[in-house]
Formats: structure tokens, sequence, C-alpha cells
């Protein structure tokens, strides 16, 4: 080997340990406190859980999704991570929970789901800001209990920080408020039976039969609710009312009322009683129900029942010896709501909704392609063997076919083409470039394409999960007016970000190109460069033609919508950056500014373009396709920009060498050495 | 390439100069009136600026040395005057809000202390020309508190007069009131006389 | 495109210079210009899309001075080379195109792919040129059960001058409103004042002092500059210019003379004035006021309903339509839904969804905004797409047949070889 294919070698090592050094420094401690067996709730049985999963609930979001998916992201939002294992007293294994179970245990256990550590926190800075004892490691987990503590200087800080805007406030200050947030979700969802754990005892001052019959010894606030709010006092008093008779209620109410709504909680996240009619768009709360049974809604002739069979379930919750009676009661209400739903016809699709996070194809794929990665960079360190090679491109095409199981799911469950929005491009520009890299195998005869294929797929699932962790939101999200169309979801969306794919691959390939050239792999092989130079210009025109077509088709849906064809929106100034950037590199080499290695370097830039209006124009908070700002992700794109400036740069060393070299060559009269591999570049073709 | 180089060189130039708009400009685009476009109707610079619709109800000249300032609500035509806007006169509108001459000049001698008149004394007031009729003109000085409503606050402010007339009208009571430390409220009178003199009803605006 | 030149120059090498107006055309359609173009578009785009930040210019400023200007104004552009504007780039480019890939470019079954995708972006850019300088855009807002046919710009100030009926109730002799876009007095600002005339004036109208986003105060104002326009017991105060041009209210200074030079009479005017001037000149009135620009439809819409359908528990609008009638002059009436994605499209206008207010107190109507544009080149992008679509799948089509056909012929020997 020569000695710089030994540096390039030495280069990736050293990057390799960086890059595991700085996953494991972001790793948070394994959580070592063992639970004694009364600190954790009795496990959940199976089919309990799965029940419940399988229930539907309208999110804040707007979506009607499964329990599953919305404790999935409630947890993930949390804990930065959709699952839990804890170390409990008497079990060899740790105990694991599912992202419904935790919901569960935080339904209906309350007070020791406070003992558990949910809160990431990315800076101890953050939690010692709040005077809260920080933990050792810089990101680690926290319990509930433990940010409790801190709880003014939390609602302080968030009140401080809400008039600010997300590009102003530093890290530490994003941080906090991204805590604040998840604390609160947390508390709400914590408040939900707030009803059915707290009690209340009627005084004997109660004027009303019914109730008077219950006074004297504490009952949870959901029935005492219930039996108001069909006792004969209150009846008759709304009846009047609506004779248009004006009524005051009397002292006794009116205190019993405020104590009974100051005790039930203010949780407004679990909307899990679907509407009562085909059409109507009212999923209820438990905290809703009173609403609607006080002023006769649409949940009224059953909410009182419903109030008291959240209450009982409460009741048994505190009393160990009930558990088996509580989780038969869990499944019982969980199947009478799901048997409502279906009803009213709206459960569409929520079991596939369940399954989708349940047996999440892409995280099984991300692990599949890294595995393949490592295996493929094996088979590099070993001499060529053909059958090795033709078995790795078939456990790629599995990968990517993987990857198409999944979107294909996704389509069914949304009813949308296959990109609604940004998250949904990752995976899509996956494995449009991944078969794409896979496809050229046929035409370019060395490992390239293959190894390509496979950084693609591993690089592209791992960035969809990294994604999906960073913005902790329900990747299928209820769309907006304007995007509901699928002819244009199928056409432009898809069309563009099949620009956005192949451009990407040809500027890999012209890095490849660019590395090849510095590194001096591959000099043997003249062939490898014309061969290189040929594919990256097919792929190019390849990405100028989707682009372009891409790029108008957007046009032509914008003319379709709202009558602006063109509008110079920062999104479709991103896509046109990358149709000119093709045509340039191609009209260059035609007009002979370039030759072999400008055009790779130029070809090689083209990155640029592509992760500006893929991800960059996003984060520019103007135009229609704003989609928000999202922590951290400009920091990424901004070592993405870096890694590609760093190529080029490389790029140009390796051009500024060759030429001192042969300079030297010609001025000490050396012998001509063989020409650096480039043919004249207009002379070959392109496919 | 210097073929290009002079082609460019030429545009530039050529763009560069037809920046400029000329001075004087020919009106070439038009277009038919609306289908039910009405004739607007002349208005003074009060109406056209009007902040609410008091003030387009009416035409009034602004005395020399006050000092226009944004309306508010009861307080729809507004001016200031005096070496630090100490003096405030303003015009109200009150439409039918049931209240008459009595009950609004009581208000105003409750703000300086001062006990509600008994029967006959608003008839015993003086008078001031206001939109063409005479109308009661009250004057009381003394420590002035407009009440915690107020942008002023709540503290008294000593040595204090008011001056100011109420018309009742069909619906409605209007009132002008003009506050300021005597000696400046001496100096002014003769520009509230002449400002409620020139406050006539304004001529129908579309 | 990819016109695969057999040597590095441009395809002007292939055909044989003669005249001097080959000459001409042969630097008119070189490559070099055509990559000149191409890094100038990616500047302009890539800056216009930056400034576009609101704290910067916002989108309405980047468009006139990068995207419709012809050279890049000095506030925009800080460097000392002049910057042409996009513009400009596109008139030479279209130039290039027709010179160098669709006039010069020797037409052979090779290159026909090439030529059409050029012929149909020259297409893209008269669409381009046509949109810009005729089509008109404004907002057409209905009240829920009324009807309206004016339409009103969201981005355009006029100044109308008016004759109204003489003193005396005589009819006006000339019934147009004649009206001065803002692009004619932008500029007018401080000092500056430009002077206006019409044959069918018997005065000159001299305007001054343009604000952008102009409020009206008391002429003793303490936040007023020297510089302010004044008049009256009135003056314009410069609020600072929003970002977003719809939030920005225009007003200027206008002032009216005779013809023999004497001033009749002067006044502020802003787009939010109640009345506007009136005068009296020549024996005829006028009216002069600064309005947005607005325009009348051949139809009226009357708007019967409105819906707007959420999302469970969200303000977010899963879907808003409006059922509408369309009513002519000539008495015809029929029944629409326009609704997101689903426009309606009459005598040449469309009227797009934009907007609405369903959550209006009561007392007040609910009411749906229309986006009304009249476009000349409304479908032309169509069939331009349609044409470069063709033109680029031929070519590659057939580089992609050649391709294989070399592939094929170069491995069959290699195979023979083996074995």
């Amino acid at each position: 080997m020569k000695p710089r294919t030994i540096t390039a070698v030495c280069l990736a090592a050293i990057a390799g340990v960086l890059m595991i050094y700085q996953g494991y420094k972001s790793m948070p401690k394994a959580y070592e406190k063992t639970f004694s067996k009364t600190e954790v709730p009795p496990e959940w049985r199976p089919d309990v859980v799965e029940a419940v999963e399988r229930m539907a609930i309208a999110a804040t979001d707007g979506r009607v999704k499964s329990v599953n998916t919305f404790a999935h992201y409630e947890l993930l939002r949390a804990r930065g991570y959709a699952g839990m294992e804890l170390k409990v007293e008497g079990q060899d294994k740790k105990r694991s929970w599912t992202p419904t179970a935790w919901l569960l245990d935080l339904l209906f256990y309350p007070k020791l789901a406070e003992h558990y550590p949910v809160f990431v926190v990315e800076d101890s800075e953050v939690v010692a800001k709040l005077g809260i004892k920080p933990h050792e490691k810089q990101r680690d987990r926290y319990t509930f209990h433990e940010l409790n503590t801190g709880r003014a200087a939390l609602a302080a800080a968030m009140q401080r920080l809400q008039g600010k805007k997300e590009e102003d406030k530093d890290r530490i200050e994003r941080l906090t408020s991204s805590l604040a947030e998840n604390f609160m979700a947390y508390e709400s969802l914590a408040q939900a039976l707030a009803g059915a754990h707290n009690q209340v005892t009627l005084g004997e001052e109660v004027e009303d039969p019914a109730l008077k019959a219950m006074a004297g010894k504490p009952i949870p606030v959901m029935e005492a609710m219930a039996a108001f709010a069909t006792c004969g006092a209150w009846k008759d008093m709304m009846a009047k009312r609506k004779a248009g008779e004006p009524v005051a209620p009397p002292p006794w109410m009116r205190n019993l009322v405020e104590e009974l709504l100051g005790k039930m909680g203010t949780a407004g996240a679990l909307r899990w009683y679907p509407p009562t009619a085909t059409d109507k768009e009212n999923w209820e709360t438990a905290n809703g129900l009173v609403n609607d049974l006080t002023e006769e809604g649409l949940h009224a002739p059953t909410a009182a029942d419903k109030l008291r069979e959240l209450a009982l379930m409460g009741a048994l919750a505190t009393d160990p010896q009930k558990n088996g009676e509580l989780q038969d009661r869990l499944k019982a209400f969980a199947e009478s709501r799901i048997g409502e739903a279906k009803k009213f016809d709206h459960y569409n699709k929520i079991e596939l909704d369940r399954t989708y996070l349940k047996y999440h194809i892409f995280s099984y794929v991300t692990r599949f392609f890294i595995a393949l990665f490592f295996l493929t960079a094996i088979s590099w360190l070993l001499p060529p063997w053909p059958l090795l090679r033709k078995i790795l491109a078939r456990l790629c095409l599995l990968g990517f076919a993987g990857i198409a199981a999944g979107m294909t799911q996704r389509v069914f469950i949304t009813g949308w083409g296959p990109v609604t929005g940004i998250h949904e491009t990752l995976p899509y520009i996956t494995i449009i470039g991944g078969l794409f890299a896979l496809l050229l195998m046929k035409y370019l005869k060395n490992p390239l394409p293959l190894a390509m294929a496979v950084v693609i797929g591993a690089a592209g699932m791992f960035f969809t999960s990294q994604h999906e962790l960073l913005d902790s939101r329900d990747t299928m999200p209820a769309l907006n007016a304007v995007l509901r169309t699928n002819f244009w979801l199928w056409t432009h969306v898809t069309t563009i970000n099949i620009g956005y794919a192949t451009v990407i691959i040809g500027a890999f390939f012209s890095m490849a190109y660019l590395f090849s050239r510095m590194f001096d792999i591959m000099r043997k092989d003249s062939g490898f460069f014309r061969d290189l130079t040929r594919t990256a210009y097919g792929v190019l025109c390849f990405g100028m033609f989707f682009s372009l077509i891409g790029t108008i088709l957007g046009g032509i849906w914008g003319n379709e919508s709202w009558g602006r064809f063109w509008g110079w929106d920062p999104k479709e100034n991103g896509a046109l950056l990358i149709t000119v950037w093709c045509l340039f590199v191609m009209h260059m080499r035609m007009a002979g500014w370039v030759k072999e290695f400008g055009f790779h370097f130029w070809n090689a830039a083209a990155a640029l373009p592509v992760m500006f209006s893929w991800w960059h124009v996003n984060l520019l908070n103007i135009g229609l396709h704003s989609y928000g700002f999202t922590e951290g992700l400009l920091g990424k794109l901004y070592i993405a920009y870096g890694i590609t400036a760093l190529v080029l740069i490389i790029g140009l060393i390796a051009r500024f060498a060759e030429h001192i070299a042969r300079k030297q060559m010609t001025a000490t009269g050396a012998e001509k050495q063989p020409e650096p591999p480039s043919a004249p570049a207009s002379a070959e073709s392109a496919s | 390439m210097p073929a290009i180089l002079r082609l460019s060189l030429v545009l530039t130039t050529f763009f560069l100069s037809a920046c400029r708009p000329p001075d004087t400009v020919e009106v070439v685009d038009s277009r038919e009136p609306f289908r039910d476009d009405r004739e607007p109707a002349e208005a003074t610079e009060y109406q056209r600026f009007a902040e609410n619709t008091t003030q387009t109800m009416f035409q009034w000249t602004k005395p020399q040395d006050w000092r226009g300032v944004k309306a508010s609500q009861f307080r729809e035509i507004n001016f200031a005057f005096g070496p630090s806007s100490e003096g405030e006169c303003y015009l109200t509108v009150l439409a039918g809000s049931g209240s008459g001459v009595a009950e609004n000049f009581n208000r105003w001698r409750a703000q300086f202390g001062m006990e509600p008149m008994k029967e006959g004394e608003v008839a015993a007031l003086p008078t001031e020309t206001f939109l063409g009729r005479m109308v009661p003109a009250l004057d009381i000085s003394g420590s002035y508190n407009p009440g915690s409503m107020s942008p002023g606050g709540s503290v008294p402010k000593a040595e204090w007069r008011l001056v100011g007339v109420i018309m009742e009208a069909p619906g409605a009571v209007i009132t002008v009131k003009m506050t300021g430390p005597k000696a400046l409220i001496e100096a002014e009178q003769e520009n509230l006389d002449a400002f409620l003199a020139s406050v006539v009803p304004a001529p129908n605006l579309r | 495109m990819n016109a695969e030149p057999t040597t590095p120059s441009s395809p002007s090498a292939q055909v044989r210079v003669r005249g001097p107006l080959d000459r001409i055309l042969a630097v008119l359609s070189s490559f070099h210009i055509a990559c000149v173009c191409f890094a100038l578009v990616l500047i302009l785009t890539f800056v216009g899309t930056i400034y576009q930040k609101e704290t910067l210019f916002g989108l309405y400023d980047c468009q006139r001075y990068y995207f419709e200007s012809w050279i890049v104004p000095r506030v925009a552009w800080p460097l000392g080379i002049p910057l042409p504007g996009m513009a400009l780039v596109f008139a030479v480019m279209f130039v290039n195109i027709l010179a160098g890939g669709v006039l010069r470019i020797r037409k052979s079954k090779r290159t026909i792919g090439v030529v059409i995708s050029h012929l149909s972006i020259l297409g893209f850019f008269i669409a381009g040129a046509v949109s810009l300088w005729t089509k008109t855009e404004g907002h057409l807002q209905v009240n829920e059960k009324s009807e309206n046919s004016i339409v009103q710009s969201a981005m355009d100030w006029v100044i109308e001058v008016r004759e109204l009926k003489s003193a005396d109730g005589q009819a006006p002799q000339d019934n147009s409103v004649r009206f001065i876009k803002d692009k004619f007095y932008r500029d007018c600002v401080g000092d500056r004042t430009r002077d206006f005339t019409s044959s069918v004036w018997p005065f000159t109208l001299t305007v001054g002092g343009y604000v952008r986003n102009a409020q009206i105060v008391p002429a003793d104002d303490p936040d007023l500059g020297s510089k302010a326009p004044r008049d009256g017991a009135f003056a314009i105060l410069a609020l600072s210019v929003k970002a977003t041009n719809e939030e920005n209210i225009g007003g200027a200074r206008v002032e009216v003379k005779d013809k023999s030079g004497n001033r009749v009479v002067s006044g502020l005017s802003t787009a939010l004035e109640r009345a506007p001037i009136v005068f009296e000149t020549g024996g005829k009135r006028f009216s002069v006021s600064m309005t947005r620009e607005r325009w009348e439809v051949p139809f009226s819409v009357f708007l019967d309903d409105f819906r707007a359908e959420y999302y469970p528990g969200t303000r977010k609008a899963r879907a808003y339509e409006s059922d509408i009638k369309v009513r002519h002059s000539n008495g015809n009436e029929s029944n629409h839904l326009i609704s997101m994605n689903n426009p309606l499209r009459d005598s040449g206008y469309v009227a797009y969804q934009t907007s609405f207010d369903d959550k209006a107190p009561p007392g007040e109507e609910k009411y749906s905004v229309f986006t009304v544009v009249k476009n000349r080149s409304d479908q032309w992008p169509l069939y331009s797409l349609i044409a470069c679509t063709l033109g680029l799948v031929i070519h590659f089509v057939y580089k992609l047949y050649l391709f294989l056909n070399r592939n094929a012929r170069r491995q069959e020997p290699q195979a023979a070889k083996a074995l």
C-alpha cells in the first residue's frame, strides 16, 4: 500500500474512534437504583396492554391515532427513548416498560411513576440553574420527583423565555424551555385521572336526598361528580333555567361544584372517548365528560356511567389485592372504547397505526443496514470475492425493500402520498438514492456503487431515526388543507425528491473521485476514473431532469392552488438552485471551462445546494414551506456543510500536489510519468 | 471573451442609464368607475383623517397654539395646550347614555369635591354659544381629582380650573371640557370660545 | 442541455461562421454567456432567499431588488461591482438559448431532444415575462349572504383622480377614473417630487413625500422628523417598514396646480383616509385619493355559505370551502364550489380560496377571501413542461440507447476472450 492510502485508512480510523467516543459520551448512565417491589406497580398483563394500545385517541396535533403511537411520542419526547428498563428487586433481568405500560403506570399509579427516570436532560447545567442537584454525567435522565424540587424556578424560567424567539435563545435556554414543556405535558397526563384518585367527602349541608345518602364518607371525585350531575336538585335547576327562569344555585351547590372541579385536575391530553355520531369531531377527555354531562352535550347519556367506571378503577388501583380486577376492568374499558369508535366509523386504520410503531420496521432496517455497513467494510479488506459482493447486493436490496414496506404502511395509514412532510423525505430519498446506486452496479464494475448503496442505506436510516428523536413529534401529523391532494403529493413531491436523491448520488460519486485522486486509491486502474466520470455525468443528467421537472411541477401546483406559478419562496428557490447548479456544471463542461477534475469538483459541490434546499430553507422561518425550528438541526447541517467543504478542499490539495509534482518532473527532466488519469473530458460520452 | 465583455458593458450602461424616471409623467392608467360607485363629498382634513365617527360628524378649527392629541374613548376630539401640555380640552359624544346635563355637570363637580347642584341651579348657569345654540357652561376651580380612570392617576391637582359646556341633542349628550392650572385656563379662555364657535356639523360624507 | 460537442469549445465550432450577422449570433450563442448567466442566477437566487428573513428585506422587497430588477439596487448589494438583476440575466439567457440552443445548434436526430427542451425553456421565459408585465392579482372579500365584484390589490398603491359632478350639477366630461401606480412615485421620498399631467386635466398633480408605511398624525407630533411631509394640521409619520408588504400602508403629499401654476389645493393622502381631497379648478371638480389598487371583475361573487372543517380538538383547518353564485351582468347566474386546490375559472379570471373568518362576533358577518388572478400565461408553463419533459426524455433515451449499445459491443469481445 502506498503511504497516502495508509494515511486515508488512518484518518478514517481516527474519525471512527472519535464518533464512537462521542456516542459513548452522550449515552446516559444506566439507572442504577434497584426498585423495591412496593416501589413499582404490578406488571400489566400483555393482553391488557394490547387492548389499551388498540384504543383510539384524538391527539392535540389533530390526528386520531392509537394509544400506542400516542404513548410512544409522549415517552420519546420526555425520555429520548420510547421505552424504559429498570432493575426491580427479585428479578434477574431488568423489567422493561413499553410506552403504553408506562402510560398506564402514570395514569393509575402517578405517585410511584414519579420516581421513574423519564426526563432526559441534555446538559446538567440546565438543572443546576434551576436549583436541582445535577447528576454526574452531562447528559442524564431525571425523575419527575427530582425535577419537582425546581418547579418554581422552572415555571419562572418558562415565563421569562416565552416571549423570546427560538433563534434568539442560547443553547441552555432552548434546552430549559423544552424541558419545561416536557414537564408540563407530563403533569397534564399524570392528572388525567386525578378525579378518580382524589377523594371528597360530602357534607350534611347538601340538600338533595341522593347526595345526602353518600355524605359522610370519602368517595372518588368522579363518582361524586356523576352523582351530582344526575341529582334531582341540579336537574330541577337546569329545567327552570331552560324555561327562562333566572335561578341562582344555592350556596351548598356552588361550594360543591367548586370543590369537585378543583379536584378534577386540569388534564386535557387524553381524548379517548370517541364522538357518538359519525360526522362529529368532538372527542372527549374525562374532564370533558363533566361538561357534557352538565350541559347535556353529545356524551351526556353515558357520561355518568363512564365517570363511575373511572372512579372504580381508580379505587381498585389503591388495593394491591384487587390488581387482577383492575386489569380486567381496564381491558373491558379499552374494548368498549374500541367498540364505540368502530360503531361510528372513527376507528379507521387505528389497528394499522398501532402496529406501525409497535413493530417499527424502520428501526430494524436501521440496525440491519449498520450491520451490513460493517460487513461491507470488512469485505473491502478481503481479496475480491464476487459471490460475497452478490450476496451483499441482495442483502442491500432486502434492506431497501424493508424501507419500502415501512413507507407503504405509512401510505396506507395516512391515505396520502409517500412524502407529506420533511421527515418522510429521509426514508424516501434513502430508497431512491440506494436503489439508484445499486442499479449503477450494472454499469460500474467496481465496488463503489455497492459501498455507496450500503452507506446511503445506513446513513439515511440513521438520520431518519435521529430526526424522529430530535423532533419527537408524530411523523404522520394532520396535513394542512393545501397539502390534502394526492395528485400533487404523488407527482411534484415524489419527483423533486428523486431529484434531490440523484443529485446527491452524483455528488457522492464525484466526492469519491476527489478522494481517490488525493489518496491514490485505484490509481493503477485507468478505467476507474473514466468510468467514474461517465457515471457521475449520467447521474447528473438524471438528477437535473428530475429536479427540473419536479421544480416546474411545483410551480404548476402553485398555479393551480393559489394562482402563482412562481413566488420566489425559499423552498422554490432551493429547488431552482439545485436545477441551475446541475445545468451550470453541464454547460461549464461543454464550454470547456472545466475538464475532468473541475467537473467532479463542481459536481461534488452540488451537495451544498441540495442540503440548503432540503433542510436549510425550512429553518429560515420564512415562506410557505416553513416547518418550524427544530433544536439542534442547524448545527448538524453546518457540520454537513463543513464535511462537504473539507472534501472539496482535499480535492483542491490533490490537484495542487499533482500540479507541483508534474512541474518538478519537467524541471528535473525526469522521464515522463504516466499521465494523471484525465482523458479529455468532453471526449467521453455520458449516459 | 472580449466580445462578451464589450456586450455586457454596453448592456450595463444601457440599463443603468434607464433607471431614473423623468420629472413629468403623463398619466396613462385609467379604469371605468365601479358599477355602484357614489361620488365622494367634500371633507375637511380632520374628517379625512378622522380617528372615529365623532370626528367625521363635525368641522372645527383648532386654535393655533393647541396641539392635537390622539383620540381615545370619551375623548373623541382631543387637544392639549400649555408649556408642558398640562392643559386639556376634549369633546365627547355620549350617545344614548340617558344621562342629562345635570348629571354630567355633577360628575364634573364631584371631581372637584363639590356637592351636586340643587334643582334650578343648572338653569341659572351662564351660557355659551355652541353648535349654534345657547348651552349652559360650568366654570369651577379647586383641587381636581379625575379619579383612577384618568391617565393623570388619582393624585389631586391643586389650584386647578375646569370650564365646560354640555349640549343635549336628540339621543346624545355632547360635552366639551377644558381643564388645567388656573392661570393657564384664564389665558386660554379665548381659544376655547373660538373653538366652540368653530364647531359646526359636517356635510354628509359619502 | 447536453449537446455533446466533440471538442471542448461551443457548438459554434460546428457551424461555419460566415457573415457579420453570423458572427454576432456566434457571440450571442456562446456557452460562456450561458455559464456566466447560470452563475449569476445561482448568486441572485441564494442572496434573494437569505435576505427574505423578516429582519432583513422580506419577500416583497427581495422580489423587487433581485428578481424583477435589471440591476440590483445599492441597498441590496453592498459590493462595489454592480450585480445584474434576474430580469436582465433572464433576458440575456433568452437570447443565448435562442441563438445557441435553437438557431445555431446542429439539427440532427441526435439533438432534436435538446432543441425541444431549449424551446420549452424559452416558453417558460415568455410565460414569466407575460405574467410579470400583464398579470393582475388581488383579493376579493365577500361577506356571507352578500356579493362583491371589486378586487383589491394586496401590494400596490395607486393615486386615483376622478372628475366629479360640477358645482352646478353638470355630469363629468371624463367618466374614467385616472390613476397613478406607485412605481411612478415610489422614489419620491423626502424633498423629491414628480409632476403628473393628463390631456383631460386642467391641472398638474405633484406627488412627493412618499412614505411606505405611513401614519397620519397632528403636525406638531414630537415624533416627527424635520423632513416629514406636512400639510395643514397634519403630517405623515413614517413607521418602520414591515417585511410583509401587505401590512404596510402607503402615504404621500399631493399638490394640485392649475395651468398657470397657481396652487389650487394640497393635502396628505394615505390609504386609510376616510374621504378623498376634493377640489375645483378650470370649472370642473375632481377628487384625488390614495388607495389600494382596485379593479372590478366582469361578474360578481355572491357568497352563499362558507364552511371550515377542523381536525378534532384543534383550530387547524382540514378543509375550507365556499359555496358561491357567480352573477354576470347579462343576468346569467351559476353555482360553484371553491375550495383549496379547486379554483373557479370564469371570463379569463381564476378565483382561489385564500383565507376566511368563520368566528366573527355576533353582528358581524363571516367572510371568505378569494385571490382573483388574471394571467394570460396561466397554462403556458404546463404546455412548456410537457414539451420539456418530452425533449429531455427523447434525448436521454437516445443517449441511453447509445450507451447500452456500446457497452454491449464492448462486452462481447471480452466475453469471447474469456471463453
